[in-house]
């Protein structure tokens, strides 16, 4: 058991830490922009609830081209962001608008996704009701696609951890940059295996809470 | 009242123009069953959602008890809707929510507060049968029941009109009797006016006062389903009723000419609703032989309904005559064959 000598497990906890900071703050952000853009590209589509075709066409642009660039161009693209926001292009919070900007389209696209897959009859049956359109927004869409949304917030955060690692390549701390910088760099196999074992454990863990939450609301 | 005023209604797609509805002018009056019968693409299911504004006539006007409703602010449309309750063939339920949940589904919309919302949806549930069910899923229903959740949510905010979108089309023939007994329920304790769309002559025939025949667009034929059923005028209406006849008429009137090449062959259709036994009196009334050839009874919303082809012999143009007179006296049709 030498291996485990080899090993700071004060670091390797700092390390965790920024992972989860990162991905949890990265992910919350990004299912609130995710699920406004989402919302904003189903509602203002051809025979939508606000039908628009210019706010649909410049979203959806906007959506594509975001999900275009690779996300360790993206992050490159963004230091200055990064830097005007957090005084600093390095460390773990100036990782976080990279981060945003690459899962917010793409959760945006699987909330769409998910919205497209409501029943087109509910929101008409609540159109003969009288509900305005935000209520059908907020009590038959999102309830409805509640299920969906929930396993690609789920898709989305598993995205975002192995995007966290990358994001470690240009120094912004977590399980990923201590793999590459102690692991790799220095040849440390122990700091290698243990730091890709807790971020497999932690997409395992997520992935089984994912599941467990969609079975439990979906009622269909 | 609903008063339909020239409704155009087309569809403008990418490769042409299609006119669902062209030119439809209707009167549906206060408490009555009106049906709207039609093959798909007639157009029928256009016009029911033009009622309440799901869809947009091209022209014309939608005068619900004298308030042209397409003038109405969409504020206004979105309160007077409420008031016009609907109901789907493949019932529309939101599964997230309880039976319970989905009937208080439009009172939420209506702001209701939540101890009345409660109060409401628990009669509602008891009004459409459904005690027991209240947290129930919409997918551990049948489809009879999912409908009367369907129904009782239309309800909820006790409208005056219940629009009908096909609505027992995905049940089977039992369950379609009680959903169509349950309507004639409604029709009469509250006193709505229901118009509803099928394709299913004998949903009509079973509980609605009056009718129209749509076919492509237009209206063929109008008025009340006895009459319509007695006589049908038009071509499409008359494949409707042969559906639930099951014969056609002209093939019918062949074949038996063929068998009783001698003495008078008679269709006779009666639509009175007394229980007179009307054949057996006129035949007592004669010195005539007559054998029934052919029957067919259906039960309308307003009593029987019957076509009986005579086979009558063994008498003169004079007795023919009077048993004829006989049939007629009693507001029977006769037409000699």
């Amino acid at each position: 058991m030498s291996w485990i000598n080899d090993i700071n497990w004060d670091q390797l906890f700092t390390a965790f830490q920024e992972t989860i900071y990162m991905s949890s703050i990265s992910l919350l952000f990004s299912i609130i922009l995710g699920l406004i853009i989402g919302i904003i590209l189903f509602v203002t589509t051809s025979q939508g609830l606000i039908e628009n075709k210019l706010i649909n066409k410049v979203a959806d642009l906007l959506v594509n081209i975001l999900r275009a660039i690779p996300f360790i161009i993206l992050m490159i693209l963004l230091i200055p962001v990064a830097k005007a926001l957090t005084g600093s292009m390095l460390g773990a919070s100036a990782a976080l608008p990279s981060l945003i900007f690459a899962a917010s389209p793409f959760y945006a696209r699987l909330c769409c996704i998910a919205f497209m897959e409501v029943d087109k009859g509910t929101i008409e049956a609540s159109k003969a009701m009288g509900a305005s359109n935000w209520q059908i927004i907020t009590k038959v869409l999102l309830p409805e696609s509640f299920p969906a949304l929930v396993s690609g917030a789920c898709v989305t955060a598993i995205s975002l951890i192995s995007y966290t690692a990358m994001a470690g390549a240009i120094g912004s701390g977590g399980l990923g940059n201590l793999a590459y910088q102690y692991g790799f760099v220095r040849r440390n196999n122990a700091i290698l295996f243990t730091a890709t074992a807790i971020i497999t454990i932690i997409v395992l863990a997520l992935q089984w809470l994912a599941d467990y939450l969609a079975a439990r609301i979906d009622k269909r | 009242m609903i008063e339909l005023i020239d409704i155009v209604k087309t569809f403008n797609t990418k490769k042409a123009q299609i006119k669902a509805v062209r030119g439809v002018n209707l009167t549906i009056n206060d408490g009555e069953i009106f049906g709207i019968i039609g093959y798909s693409g007639a157009g029928k299911s256009t016009l029911i959602r033009i009622i309440n504004q799901l869809e947009k006539q091209t022209s014309g006007q939608v005068i619900i008890d004298g308030q042209d409703i397409s003038k109405l602010s969409s504020q206004q449309l979105l309160r007077s809707r409420q008031k016009i309750g609907m109901i789907f063939q493949h019932f529309n339920l939101l599964w997230s929510r309880t039976v319970a949940q989905n009937i208080e589904f439009p009172l939420e919309i209506a702001h209701m507060d939540k101890a009345k919302r409660q109060e409401k949806v628990k009669k509602l549930i008891q009004m459409v049968g459904l005690e027991g069910r209240e947290n129930a899923y919409p997918s551990e229903l049948s489809g009879g029941q999912k409908q009367r959740v369907g129904i009782a949510r239309a309800l909820a905010n006790d409208p005056k009109i219940l629009l009908c979108d096909e609505a027992t089309s995905a049940l089977d023939p039992e369950t379609t009797d009680a959903i169509l007994q349950l309507l004639v329920k409604i029709n009469k304790e509250l006193n709505i006016t229901i118009v509803m769309i099928t394709h299913q002559m004998e949903v009509v025939q079973k509980i609605c006062d009056r009718l129209a025949v749509m076919d492509d667009g237009k209206i063929v034929e109008e008025g009340k389903v006895k009459e319509i059923f007695a006589r049908p005028k038009n071509a499409t209406t008359k494949r409707f009723i042969q559906t639930i006849n099951g014969t056609d008429v002209e093939k019918t009137r062949q074949e038996l000419k063929k068998l009783y090449p001698y003495g008078q062959l008679m269709r006779v259709s009666f639509t009175t609703n007394s229980d007179e036994p009307i054949i057996a009196n006129a035949i007592k009334q004669c010195d005539l032989q007559v054998s029934i050839v052919n029957a067919n009874i259906n039960h309308t919303s307003s009593g029987p309904l019957g076509v009986t082809y005579l086979h009558v012999t063994n008498g003169n143009d004079a007795e023919y005559e009077k048993f004829v007179k006989a049939l007629e006296a009693k507001e029977a049709k006769v037409e000699i064959l």
